[in-house]
């Protein structure tokens, strides 16, 4: 083997090795980009995860206040109950819009939530222009019902977030 | 209030029709109100009312605020050919209320008894 060749063979060589170097560089990049997106991808899960866990906290303080209130309707003086079930109600509609993975059974009640609590508002403005008492008894009665729907999502949703991938 | 004969109230009828049918086959759950004569049932983004106003059949259609956003009155779906709005009325009102349970049991109970 002359000094030709055997510069030659080295010029082989390092173009290999340059051609490996090149190849080992692009497959960590590939992989660096990999695990950055994974990891850009748990970030987002557990965002998620918190605005819904949030999200279903404040569902459970709703069910609190409405339930609070509908204990305590026959005590609330009934002008302020019109505002009262109007806020809860816009409580409602915000987490709703919070809990992007409801399923429509769970949408189609809180939406009769939703509907329940416009139509009492709107029985106690009736009662007032008329100068009668609202049915509070009534009122009682399908609140009660709106609580323990409720209720039940709640206990849904606390459950997926308890075993998530169920 | 609609007029009828454009296309939104074809929808209208449309919708009213699909849900008389699918209460009658028992498909739609109908909740009682804080109104006596007013009954609803809810789908994930509106809600429907069916409420008997001084003897006249009203369909209502709410929005995501519980607002209403179109009203059907007996008169504007009998001239638009239908014919069912107080039947919707009836069946809605009886789910609500329970009346086929409480038929059966009184049934049942008359049976064991006799």
């Amino acid at each position: 083997m002359d000094g030709h060749q055997i510069w030659v063979l080295a010029s082989l060589v390092e173009l290999l090795v340059l051609i490996g170097g090149f190849a080992l560089t692009f497959w960590r990049i590939g992989k660096l980009e990999r695990a950055s997106e994974q990891a850009r991808s748990a970030a987002q899960r557990l965002q998620d995860q918190i605005v819904k866990l949030m999200a279903v906290q404040e569902l459970g303080g709703a069910i609190s206040t409405i339930d609070d209130l509908r204990r305590s309707t026959c005590l609330t003086p009934v002008p302020v109950l019109p505002d009262r079930y109007a806020s809860l109600k816009q409580d409602l509609i915000a987490i709703r819009g919070r809990i992007p993975d409801l399923t429509d059974q769970q949408r189609s009640k809180i939406q009769g939530a939703i509907q329940q609590l416009t139509n009492v508002q709107e029985h106690v403005y009736d009662a007032m222009a008329n100068g009668k008492a609202p049915a509070l008894h009534r009122v009682s009665e399908i609140i009660s019902r709106q609580v323990d729907e409720l209720g039940r999502i709640l206990a849904d949703l606390k459950d997926q977030i308890d075993r998530p991938g169920r | 209030m609609i007029g009828l004969g454009d296309k939104m109230a074809d929808k209208l009828i449309q919708i009213a029709e699909l849900v008389y049918q699918k209460t009658a086959n028992g498909e739609i759950n109908w909740e009682k109100t804080p109104d006596d004569n007013t009954f609803q049932t809810s789908f994930p983004r509106y809600s429907v009312l069916v409420q008997d106003a001084n003897d006249t059949i009203v369909f209502k259609i709410c929005n995501e605020e519980g607002q209403v956003i179109e009203r059907l009155s007996e008169g504007q779906a009998s001239n638009a050919g239908f014919a069912n709005l107080r039947d919707l009325y009836v069946t809605a009102r009886r789910t609500a209320m329970g009346v086929d349970e409480a038929l059966d049991e009184i049934l049942q109970t008359l049976a064991r008894r006799s």
